[in-house]
């Protein structure tokens, strides 16, 4: 594995930003890391790119600590954090030629590595434009980038997508996309799973500092098609299935909202009118319990639909229905 | 060789940083607009200079006047907009975060302050390259001699120099925009002061000295500008460190570097006011060499002893394998118990110099006379003895108390929020309750102006003269006896800051023998 991360862990005081976490990937691959706000997924890729230190456990980027040798994985890695980091009087140019010299290339060499980048991301037109006045998307092609300056066998991409409009977030997946034929490895975080569930080889799904879900993106279809996924922490592999279930009444049903909760399996749920939405974790035998406790409750159900969820409400369910 | 290869050649080997820099400046209006008012202005006093000269006809020497203003100009461009202009440059470079990109991008900070300040000054030689030749013709315009003109504009430029470096220090110790804000209006603020300050200073100089040579006083004026270069020379580099630090990530050292320059330089000072004691006679520098120290320490401390406690494990990589080295350098190394050991090895150093040095000499050794205050002959009282003795003892015990108080508040009571930011501000929340409380005191009670009372003024450092002002054996002797107190109470602490140092140490034989089973492991399947 090119990256490797063995119970990595890094509180800051009370908050368990990564509790010992473990994934690895290899050269050529895509590892999509997913989690809501506040996972983690920051704090774990700044690990990695050298800029803090875990309190326990090991990483390893091309087979170097980067507790130990922060110096020799920089020179193998690109990171391209959440933000972008403006210099103002500066075109695109000097700007990628100017982290060219920080990384020590001189002469033609620099010139050629700039000259490669730009033609990479498709920077050519904009090489005369100031990089303050770059919209967001140009202003993300841009910080790819400087992150691909030094010809890095690791890339690290903290939500390259995100803010972009359609257009350009297909643009900067199809680049990540090329990166990775090219024989780069890559971490690329997110926080929608669908967003990159179509370039992802592996994907790792985090939420409050604990891997709740690891897999190939064929093997967590698979998953889902039969009905079950596995799930990183509890080990209740006993065809628990995440379903959305639509039930409706025959009166407004806001004063159901408590019973439902209240029952095993449920997440969440949502009453629109006579609808409740509800999101279930649980074997079939416990959807059937839900309905039959409506019914001993003597509530009007003329509708009970459940329904298959799609990789959005895996998503939901792995991070939000991961409460131990 | 071509023009566009020798551009590339100087590219390649200068600090990146510098080349970013002027390309920007190059391209910014403020700097453009700047050398060309300067150069306008340039042009205007030599205009006036030689319309006044005519007028009053050959002869006359108006010179040094014509180069005040010449220098008046340095000055404020030298001590204000030039900072200013380093100091949003690298406030820039936090706001924006880029600085954590070029560290990860083999640009270490020290590479960042080098840059920063480097750039500042190519930005400032072009200005002077502007000027110098303007106040070269000064010359023949009479009134002040070469020697005083190459002194005026060298230290002119050195000052300027500092106070880039002040300006970037300051910009490195904002951290968030509101600091930004903050740092901003109170550094200009100081450096408008400043600025008049020297105005004054320097004008008078020019004025009453117009000639270095023939007013007598060149080896004293030498003397005052190597004690001068001295004392701000050592702050330079203390300011080049803390600013290195705080571009320096939290994981990686912050501290060492800076807690070995501030020992060094007591050092230094302590033989550089020693010199002048023995030199001028005058022994009451070193009563300022003590309270300078004091007042640096008590700031030191604050730091030092408020860190984090956790030293993070890159650092810890670094601890010495060997015991004895831990024992002799070990209250070098971060963390806040190691820090209270560093503070009282310090203190403790410096009162055996403090105390030490002037007894030695009064025994014999040199110029014997000169500690006769200090070690006054048998029979022979003296108010300014008890002076001596007492300013830096309470001084140091105030320190123990204050920084001893909130170490222990925050270890007992609010162990989760021990973040150095809130100790540093209870630190001085404390001292302003202990300098109010007399006050409010003496509101309660309805009696006003008892400075007189020195038992009421306890709790208020700044009211220590009180104490030594007359001998008052009581309650300065409870003062240093609370003092003590404290210090005997962080022996502990100090001790577990040791046992912390041995503690990394055994962990990294464990991590290392670890690793290389591991690698030992792997190299049998490497080979197949
Ligand atoms: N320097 C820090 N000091 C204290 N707490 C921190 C620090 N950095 C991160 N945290 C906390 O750690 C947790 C994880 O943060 P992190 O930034 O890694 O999440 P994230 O997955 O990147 O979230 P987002 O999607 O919002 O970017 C959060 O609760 C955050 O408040
Ligand atoms: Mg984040």
């Amino acid at each position: 594995m090119i990256v490797q991360l063995d119970n990595v862990r890094r509180h800051f005081g009370p908050v368990k930003a990564v509790d010992d976490i473990s994934f690895g990937f290899d050269r050529g691959t895509i590892c999509g890391f997913i989690g809501p706000n506040g996972a983690g997924k920051t704090t774990t890729m700044r690990i990695l790119a050298t800029v803090d230190v875990p309190q326990a456990g090991e990483a390893d980027i091309c087979g170097h600590s980067v507790i130990d040798y922060p110096d020799r994985v920089r020179q193998r890695i690109g990171f391209m954090p959440d933000y972008f980091g403006t210099y103002n009087h500066m075109t695109v140019w000097e700007y990628l030629d100017f982290f060219g010299l920080t990384y020590g290339l001189h002469g033609k060499k620099r010139f050629d590595r700039v000259r490669r980048v730009m033609d990479f991301t498709d920077l050519k037109p904009l090489a005369e434009r100031d990089v303050s006045d770059l919209s967001k998307g140009m202003k993300q092609r841009v910080s790819l980038g400087r992150a691909l300056i030094n010809d890095p066998e690791v890339l690290i991409l903290d939500e390259p997508a995100a803010g972009l409009d359609p257009r350009a977030r297909i643009e900067v997946l199809e680049l990540i996309q090329e990166l990775a034929a090219n024989g780069k490895a890559l971490l690329v975080s997110s926080h929608i799973l669908a967003e990159l569930s179509k370039i992802c080889d592996e994907v790792v799904i985090i939420d409050r500092g604990k891997i709740r879900l690891t897999g190939t993106m064929s093997e967590i279809r698979h998953h889902l098609r039969s009905g079950r996924f596995k799930r990183g922490s509890a080990a209740d592999g006993d065809g628990a299935t995440a379903k959305k279930v639509t039930i409706t009444f025959s009166k407004p049903a806001t004063d159901a909202e408590k019973l439902i909760l209240e029952q095993p399996g449920v997440q969440e749920v949502r009453i629109i009118g006579t609808e409740a939405v509800v999101e279930h974790i649980g074997t079939q035998e416990s959807l059937a319990n839900l309905l039959k406790a409506l019914v001993t409750a003597e509530w009007p159900v003329v509708g009970f639909k459940s329904e298959q969820e799609g990789l959005e409400d895996v998503f939901m369910a792995v991070t939000e229905g991961g409460l131990e | 060789m071509t023009q566009w290869h020798i551009a590339e050649r100087i590219t390649d080997r200068s600090n990146p940083i510098v080349i970013k820099e002027v390309r920007q400046a190059v391209k910014s209006k403020a700097y453009i607009g700047l050398y060309l008012v300067l150069l306008f202005v340039c042009v205007v006093i030599s205009l006036f200079a030689c319309g006044s000269y005519l007028r009053s006809g050959v002869g006359s020497s108006i010179g040094d006047e014509v180069f005040g203003a010449f220098l008046v100009c340095l000055w404020i461009t030298g001590f204000v907009l030039m900072p200013m202009g380093a100091f949003h440059s690298l406030a820039k470079e936090r706001t924006e975060n880029t600085f954590e990109l070029l560290n990860i991008s083999g640009l270490g900070p020290g590479k960042i302050v080098r840059g920063k300040l480097g750039a500042a000054i190519v930005q400032l030689g072009l200005i002077y390259s502007a000027f110098v030749p303007f106040m070269a013709f000064t010359y023949f315009l009479r009134g002040i001699d070469l020697p005083m003109m190459i002194f005026l504009i060298v230290s002119t430029f050195l000052i300027s120099v500092f106070f880039i470096m002040l300006a970037i220090t300051a910009s490195a110790i904002a951290a968030t925009k509101r600091a930004f804000g903050l740092m901003r209006a109170g550094f200009f603020f100081v450096l408008i002061i400043l600025c008049f300050y020297i105005l004054g200073g320097g004008a008078s100089l020019i004025f009453f000295g117009g000639r270095m040579f023939g007013s007598g006083g060149l080896s004293e004026l030498l003397q005052a500008a190597l004690v001068t270069a001295i004392v701000l020379g050592s702050y330079f580099v203390i300011l080049y460190l803390l600013a290195v630090s705080r571009l320096t990530f939290l994981a990686d050292n912050r501290s060492t570097p800076l807690k070995i320059a501030f020992t060094v330089q007591s050092l230094i000072f302590a033989g550089l006011f020693l010199y002048l004691v023995i030199e001028t006679g005058e022994e009451e520098f070193w009563i300022v060499f003590g309270l300078l120290m004091a007042i640096q320490w008590a700031v030191v401390g604050t730091f030092v002893t408020t860190e984090p406690e956790e030293i993070s494990r890159r650092v810890a990589k670094t601890v010495a394998k060997r015991r004895i080295w831990r024992w002799l350098f070990g209250y070098f190394w971060p963390g806040c118990n190691l820090g209270w050991a560093y503070l009282t090895l310090n203190i403790v150093l410096l009162l055996v110099i403090y105390f030490g040095v002037p007894w030695i000499v009064s025994l014999g050794w040199g110029p014997v006379a000169r500690f006769g205050l200090l070690f006054p002959k048998p029979g022979a009282a003296s108010r300014n003895g008890w002076m001596f003795l007492m300013f830096p003892l309470l001084i140091v015990s105030y320190i123990f108390i204050f920084l001893g108080l909130t170490s222990i508040i925050f270890r007992v009571f609010a162990r989760k929020q021990r973040s150095p930011y809130v100790q540093r501000l209870f630190v001085v929340i404390l001292l302003a309750l202990g300098a109010a409380l007399p006050f409010m005191i003496e509101g309660l009670l309805g009696i006003f102006g008892t400075f007189a009372n020195p038992w009421l003024q306890l709790s208020n450092p700044f009211a220590l003269w009180v104490l030594v002002e007359r001998p008052r054996p009581g309650p300065a002797l409870t003062v240093i006896a609370l003092g003590l107190l404290f210090l005997v109470v962080h022996l502990r602490i100090i001790g577990r800051g040791y046992l912390q140092l041995g503690r990394i140490a055994k962990a990294n034989r464990a991590r290392q023998a670890q690793l290389d089973s591991s690698a030992a492991d792997l190299k049998p399947k490497a080979n197949g």
